[in-house]
């Protein structure tokens, strides 16, 4: 009956998500879908679709109503926030519209936050790794600067890096691009596709840009809360 | 154990917000500084003001019993029989003293060994002292010289002569009192006791001690002279005694009184008033170091308060990322330990300069026209702990709440927020 947990490395099963109030909110409803390593999932939908509440879900930062979710075999569905914390830590890795560097660090301090979080033994661990991505995306000769010293682009790639820090099996991205302009945005897209290619790290990316969104393995629309289409990337942009 | 995640970002955002962090430990400093400069100064005050009255006079006087009149009729043998008249007292001796004193003295000395650091024979008594026509009444202390120089310090404050080695036939006189007699070192002077016993001594000592009462009134003579002189035979009037901590003296009378067959006064009796004036101003000190602390922990709450709901978004985001809940709360919390003992140091440090300053300074006392301290200072290892310790434990408290206030931040309400 289940789907192939083994095979996918992130399976999500008729999750509802309700949010409570005077006038309860339903902003999920019934969504199943699986992810297998490695893919680049993109979550495409209009505004109050519930794109936010499924990543938050996804991310162990709200929990549903309804349904079940595993992320890489581990039942995730209903997690003590200790718990949920430490799979934060181990797991994933976040990118937001804006980056939210700390702006009394260094790009690379910032990069390497998530490290600190797990302790300093991290640091010393990731920060060769990260010096070499730093390279990659043409940031070693700003290792040093503050995030107000990057332009918004740089910014941007920094808070990208910051979620490759700890190595994390997934990676959810909430509108990464939203805030730049599209040059900016192609650019930064090409580069999380890129990377995470290479790396061979899962990716969850809510856009409202169709053009990005084709760029993705797969893409999902989510309307008033349902899953509404799922498929290949190459399949919407014959049908767009 | 502190994080160093918690440690890096707390001291990374004090040093990052320069301004802000400083008027922060500037605000802790100044309270500091207040409550270590007040404490000091009312400390020093009351410690001048307390051996203004000890220094001069024993700190416990340990006397013959006043017999209290009996009053016939609550006699057990009254109640028994209603005719019964009673026997008459034996009327006593109308000078109190103590006679075989010696295993008393050692007696006292036993029962209360560390607390006393002096205690000694004495014999106290009215006289009137001569020079040719000029007759002043004055009080006479008979004592060992080198043991009554531990009650008061005389042999410190000659301004002629000595004290120390006082032969039979002399006399030691203040200065004062040796200025309205017109005598001078040599000079002999006559004594007449209320016995109506006459001597003359020679004078071998004057000392100035700034203590009116001693300068003006008082005739030192050997034990012995002064036993002839009120008739005494080998008795005393009683002992001095000094302790060891003056505001112990009427605990240890208290003791005393239960063990022994005498009356013992304290100074803190006779100085009742004095007394409850420092403890009015202990209180009013204490309000204003209360007060100070408050204001300070306000300041350090409020400035706390501000960088939190400033690093809102950050917080959310840390937490995003797997920042648990203590590690929040701690980057918070280290910051109001730091401000506030980095304050405290400052605040310590200006004191001291400040107190080593004042206490340098001097003035003319009117009534002696000896130098004293303008401000008598007395910086104590106790004023600093309180100081400091309650600077650090406000500091700690006031960003309790800010701090709680963070760790409580919803990542899902900041991403919400984009
Ligand atoms: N905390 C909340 N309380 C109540 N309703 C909410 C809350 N968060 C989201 N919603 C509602 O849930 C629905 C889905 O929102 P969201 O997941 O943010 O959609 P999207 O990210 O696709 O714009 C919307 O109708 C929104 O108003
Ligand atoms: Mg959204």
């Amino acid at each position: 009956m289940k789907p192939a947990l083994s095979s996918s490395t992130l399976a999500v099963e008729r999750v509802g998500k309700v949010y409570p109030g005077e006038v309860p909110t339903r902003a999920l409803n019934g969504v199943s879908f699986a992810v297998a390593p490695g893919e680049f999932v993109a979550i495409v939908g209009a505004s109050g679709s519930g794109k936010t509440s499924l990543l938050n879900l996804l991310g162990l930062l709200d929990s549903a109503t309804e349904g079940t979710i595993h992320l890489n075999g581990v039942d995730v569905t209903n997690l003590t926030p200790g718990e949920a914390v430490r799979l934060r830590r181990d797991m994933l890795g976040f990118i937001f519209q804006f980056h939210y560097l700390l702006p009394e660090f260094s790009a690379l301090e910032n990069a390497l936050m998530p490290c600190r979080l797990a302790g300093e033994g991290q640091v010393a661990r990731q920060e060769p790794g990260m010096l070499a991505l730093f390279d990659r995306v043409g940031l070693a000769g700003k290792l040093n600067k503050r995030p107000h010293q990057l332009s918004g682009g740089e910014q941007q790639r920094v808070a990208i890096l910051r979620a490759l820090a700890n190595d994390p099996l997934f990676i959810l991205a909430d509108e990464p691009t939203g805030n730049l302009d599209s040059a900016n945005a192609n650019e930064i897209f090409t580069l999380l596709r890129n990377i995470t290619r290479e790396m061979e790290r899962t990716v969850i990316m809510v856009t409202h840009d169709h053009e990005l969104a084709a760029k993705a393995d797969r893409v999902i629309t989510l309307r008033d809360g349902r899953i509404e289409s799922d498929r290949p990337a190459s399949a919407l942009a014959h049908c767009s | 154990m502190a994080s160093p995640f918690a440690l890096s970002v707390a001291l990374r955002q004090l040093t990052h917000n320069r301004g802000q962090t400083l008027l922060t430990i500037g605000v802790v400093a100044t309270s500091v500084t207040l409550i270590l400069f007040v404490s000091s100064l009312i400390n020093g005050l009351q410690i001048r003001l307390v051996s203004t009255i000890t220094d001069s006079i024993p700190h416990l006087r340990i006397m013959p019993v006043e017999r209290a009149p009996e009053v016939l009729w609550d006699r057990p043998e009254a109640q028994a029989s209603p005719v019964f008249v009673g026997t008459v007292p034996k009327l006593e001796q109308r000078q109190r003293k103590i006679e075989g004193w010696k295993p008393w003295l050692e007696r006292i000395g036993a029962l209360e060994p560390l607390e006393l650091t002096a205690l000694l024979p004495s014999v106290d008594g009215p006289v009137v002292v001569s020079r040719e026509s000029k007759r002043i009444s004055a009080r006479l202390i008979g004592a060992l010289p080198e043991q009554y120089n531990r009650i008061v310090d005389l042999q410190g404050n000659m301004a002629a002569g000595r004290f120390f080695g006082l032969n039979g036939g002399e006399a030691v006189i203040g200065v004062q009192l040796a200025r309205e007699l017109g005598v001078h070192l040599g000079d002999r002077i006559s004594l007449l006791s209320a016995e109506g016993i006459v001597a003359s001594a020679t004078i071998a000592g004057i000392y100035d001690t700034g203590f009116g009462a001693l300068d003006q009134t008082t005739v030192f003579v050997p034990l012995r002279d002064a036993q002839s002189l009120l008739q005494l035979g080998n008795a005393i009037t009683g002992f001095a005694v000094k302790v060891r901590d003056v505001f112990t003296a009427e605990k240890i009378a208290g003791n005393l009184r239960q063990q022994l067959p005498f009356k013992i006064e304290s100074w803190m009796e006779d100085n009742e008033r004095t007394l409850s004036g420092l403890k009015a101003q202990d209180g009013s000190s204490q309000m204003i170091i209360a007060f100070t602390t408050v204001s300070a922990g306000l300041a350090i709450a409020a400035l706390m308060v501000i960088s939190v709901s400033r690093k809102y978004r950050e917080i959310g985001i840390l937490k995003a990322m797997g920042a648990s809940n203590g590690q929040i709360l701690r980057i918070f919390a280290l910051q109001g330990l730091i401000l506030s003992v980095m304050g405290a140091l400052i605040g310590t440090f200006v004191s001291l300069a400040l107190l080593g300053w004042l206490s340098g300074l001097q003035t003319v006392a009117a009534s002696t026209g000896r130098p004293t301290d303008l401000f008598p200072i007395a910086f104590t290892i106790g004023n600093f702990l309180v100081g400091n310790g309650l600077a650090v434990a406000t500091g700690l408290v006031a960003s309790i709440y800010p701090a709680s206030q963070a760790s409580k931040v919803d990542p899902i309400e900041v991403i919400r927020g984009q």
